[in-house]
């Protein structure tokens, strides 16, 4: 598929029209944070996010919505506290980061949230936008250059020195508290719709690039426009070029931008500029840009059997149940939802699939269903708990969709045996003590071990550690994806384990690869 | 005839801390009145007063005739008074010199309103008044100390306010720029007609320029000379 067949997808539309409005506007908040030394509040407004979604799950409201509610109200107070206490915004927003942190894991603890769809509100993707997320992104722009344009002459006293700006009678206070308002209020929302990794590159990058050669405010917030513009329009075409993740491709061409910046700082740029645009070089730079756009990469082959997964589990699931062709987003296990960063070919894996089968705690999949333009897709939810009885029952759910029956119960068979053959062989481990972290609960069952105690996937607690220890377990097994049970294993003196539940590590691919892997784990151990 | 500046018996706390206790201060129009005392007397929070930064929990601060306890229009008082900071500030952008000095005609020129050609030339004659017209296209950071204190200085003129508030304007500077920055300043307050108050820890270096020294003592003002 080229560029050109690809530009009638609305993912591909939607993220080239969020690159020009983001591109253009976020880099002034840049200047902002950097200007007023404000790079604390960036991950302030992403644990307040992570707080607000948090209480959103407790209460059960949108999660996302009061995540935004609580950055919003965050942003507000900030300002004013600042103020109050004589801390800079800074300073205050190491404590709103610290505190806000805090009191969400708490809440996860309390109400036992699960704390991978917790931090899957902090998930967004360029390449993932709904028409919604696209008008925050312009709504958002809008403001930013409108108050940047209107009020340039007010912007330029603060960031200057606010104590002049206030003595030559210009309403500093509410200028300042308006600004905390608009950076915390934009990095919340961007954060959300286009992703945290990209947040910083679209914020800060561009910003840092043009105050290295500028000589002027209005000169910074032009070359940070521009070198954000550029960036994402260059990172979005190499990206889809190339068939890499597109958020780190716009940061790598970013922070070419700034190394360029740097070795030229304020050396008469432009002429720098015009000796290296010669006629010839722009006429060769133009062919190599338009040949791009007919390069293709092969577009994903379509059958009515398709099978989109949304992670190497899901995808394992869907082999067994008789699948012929898979496309997994997430190969290899989402170890942190909010940073994976999608490719072009990520999204077009939707485009010809009959089924995409997800876990529920992937925001992703549901948004990329969003924006997908294959709207027959069928989203099929299942529960991704890996006791062999639920990966039966859910192999069985997905090939009666299929109309694999046949298949699925051949794996059944080969399936049920290969478990047999494996707990012969730990066999003389049934009935051992073992602390278990819940995730890990259905090996250990499987597995035939006493479980003595289970440990949740939040952060452990000093009596969660001490009453652990002191049930004298022989080993503590923990999970590779989400390790946090090692110290009670070194308390306890006993083994530790680290057991899988997406395939992917060493090579495992299927769900015979899982018990296999988890069961030489606890050979190797013992040994 | 009002006064330009007036303090009558004002008393300040910053935190648990009464940093003034009774300061009486009085300005008449195009009177230079310095205020000397100690590091930590009080004397720039007592500029703060003036301006409307600080309250009084007891006092009158009237300034420009306003009682500033009940002024709700400060930031309109504030364009009428202009501030010459004890050190200049760290600058975190390139700006020109040119551009540094007009930041001082924003707050008369109001919001939503561009700089007009008139203030271009307010801003052009503060820069020639106190030497710097030459560096207008500098970037700040690239010019020295004293220079930076000028750019302080124009822009307070280019203000163009009827009260100048100047807290320890050469502090920083070697002696012969302080003496070229305070003879300036002089020149300016005369040929302006300002009411100007100067903040200083050294008596004798002011006493030549004004027409009343106050000493700050224990949160106090005490009148040490007055010219007849």
């Amino acid at each position: 598929m080229s560029l050109v067949q690809a530009l009638s997808f609305p993912f591909l539309q939607y993220a080239i029209v969020s690159v020009l409005f983001a591109g253009i506007a976020f880099p002034m908040i840049g200047v902002f944070i950097i200007s007023l030394n404000l790079i604390p509040l960036r991950f302030a407004m992403m644990h307040i996010a992570l707080l607000g979604g948090a209480i959103g799950l407790f209460l059960r409201v949108d999660p996302i919505f009061s995540g935004m509610l609580l950055c919003a109200l965050s942003s507000l107070a900030l300002g004013p506290i600042s103020e109050k206490t004589k801390l800079g915004v800074g300073t205050i927003s190491g404590y709103f980061m610290a505190l806000t942190l805090a009191l969400a894991f708490l809440l996860f603890y309390k109400a036992d949230i699960h704390v991978l769809q917790a931090f899957n509100i902090l998930w967004g993707n360029i390449l993932s936008l709904t028409w919604v997320d696209l008008i925050f992104v312009i709504v958002i722009s809008l403001i930013i250059l409108s108050m940047v344009i209107l009020f340039f002459k007010e912007i330029q006293a603060i960031l200057y020195d606010r104590e002049i700006a206030l003595t030559v009678g210009i309403p500093e206070k509410s200028f300042y508290f308006l600004i905390i308002f608009m950076l915390g209020l934009t990095i919340a929302v961007s954060m959300r719709v286009i992703g945290a990794l990209l947040v910083d590159a679209f914020i800060l990058l561009p910003a840092m690039g043009a105050i290295l050669i500028s000589r002027s405010l209005k000169q910074i917030f032009f070359f940070s426009s521009l070198f954000g513009l550029i960036s994402g329009i260059i990172g979005l075409y190499l990206s889809f070029l190339l068939d890499i993740p597109t958020s780190s491709t716009i940061i790598i061409v970013a922070s070419l931008i700034i190394a360029v910046c740097f070795l030229i700082q304020r050396r008469s740029t432009m002429q720098i500029l015009k000796n290296f645009f010669t006629g010839r070089r722009i006429s060769l730079l133009i062919f190599l840009i338009s040949w791009g756009f007919f390069f293709s990469f092969p577009p994903p082959a379509s059958s009515q059997e398709v099978v989109v997964a949304s992670t190497s589990l899901a995808g394992a699931i869907a082999k067994a149940a008789g699948a012929k062709e898979i496309r997994v987003i997430v190969s290899s296990g989402m170890r942190h939802p909010p940073e994976y960063d999608l490719r072009p070919s990520d999204v077009l894996k939707f485009e010809g699939a009959k089924v995409v089968i997800y876990g529920g705690y992937e925001r992703m999949v549901l948004k990329l269903l969003e924006t997908s333009k294959n709207k027959n897709i069928l989203a099929m939810q299942i529960n991704t708990e890996t006791s062999p009885e639920n990966l039966i029952s859910q192999a069985k759910k997905i090939s009666e969709v299929l109309k694999t029956e046949k298949e699925e119960q051949i794996w059944e068979k080969k399936f049920l045996e290969k478990l047999k053959e494996l707990q012969k062989n730990i066999g003389p481990f049934s009935g051992k003590r073992a602390v278990v972290h819940r995730f890990a609960q259905p090996f250990a069952q499987w597995a035939g071990l006493q479980v003595v105690q289970i440990i949740s996937p939040g952060e452990l607690t000093p009596k969660v550690i001490g009453d652990a220890a002191s049930k004298n377990p022989e080993m503590v097994i923990d999970i590779y994806h989400f390790p946090v049970a090692q110290v009670i294993a070194e308390n306890a003196k006993c083994k530790y384990i680290q057991v899988i539940n997406f395939p992917g590590v060493e090579n495992t691919k299927t769900l015979e690869d899982i018990f296999e892997y988890n069961s030489e784990q606890l050979l190797k151990v013992f040994q | 005839m009002h006064h330009s500046i007036e303090l009558i018996d004002v008393h300040l706390r910053i935190g648990n801390l009464e940093v003034l206790r009774g300061v009486n201060v009085e300005a008449k129009p195009c009177e230079f009145i310095s205020i000397v005392g100690a590091n930590g007397a009080g004397k720039t929070t007592l500029l703060k007063v003036v301006n409307g930064i600080f309250k009084p929990f007891i006092g009158r601060v009237s300034v420009l005739g306003q009682d500033l306890s009940v002024c709700n229009r400060l930031n309109a008082l504030r364009r009428d008074i202009a501030v010459v900071p004890q050190k200049p500030n760290s600058i975190r952008f390139p700006i020109r010199v040119e551009e540094a000095v007009m930041i001082g005609r924003y707050g008369k020129v109001g919001l939503f309103r561009k700089p007009k050609l008139s203030d271009w030339e307010k801003v052009y004659e503060a820069m020639e008044a106190v030497g710097i017209r030459k560096f207008s296209e500098r970037l700040v950071y690239e010019l020295s100390g004293g220079e930076q204190q000028k750019i302080a200085l124009a822009r307070a003129l280019a203000q163009d306010p009827l009260i100048l508030l100047l807290d320890e304007p050469t502090t920083y500077l070697d002696s012969e720029s302080q003496f070229e920055i305070m003879e300036t300043i002089h020149t300016i307050h005369h040929q302006r007609g300002l009411t100007t108050l100067l903040v200083s820890h050294d008596p004798h270096w002011v006493e030549q320029y004004s027409d009343k020294v106050y000493l700050l003592k224990d949160g106090k003002s005490h009148v040490i000379r007055q010219k007849e």
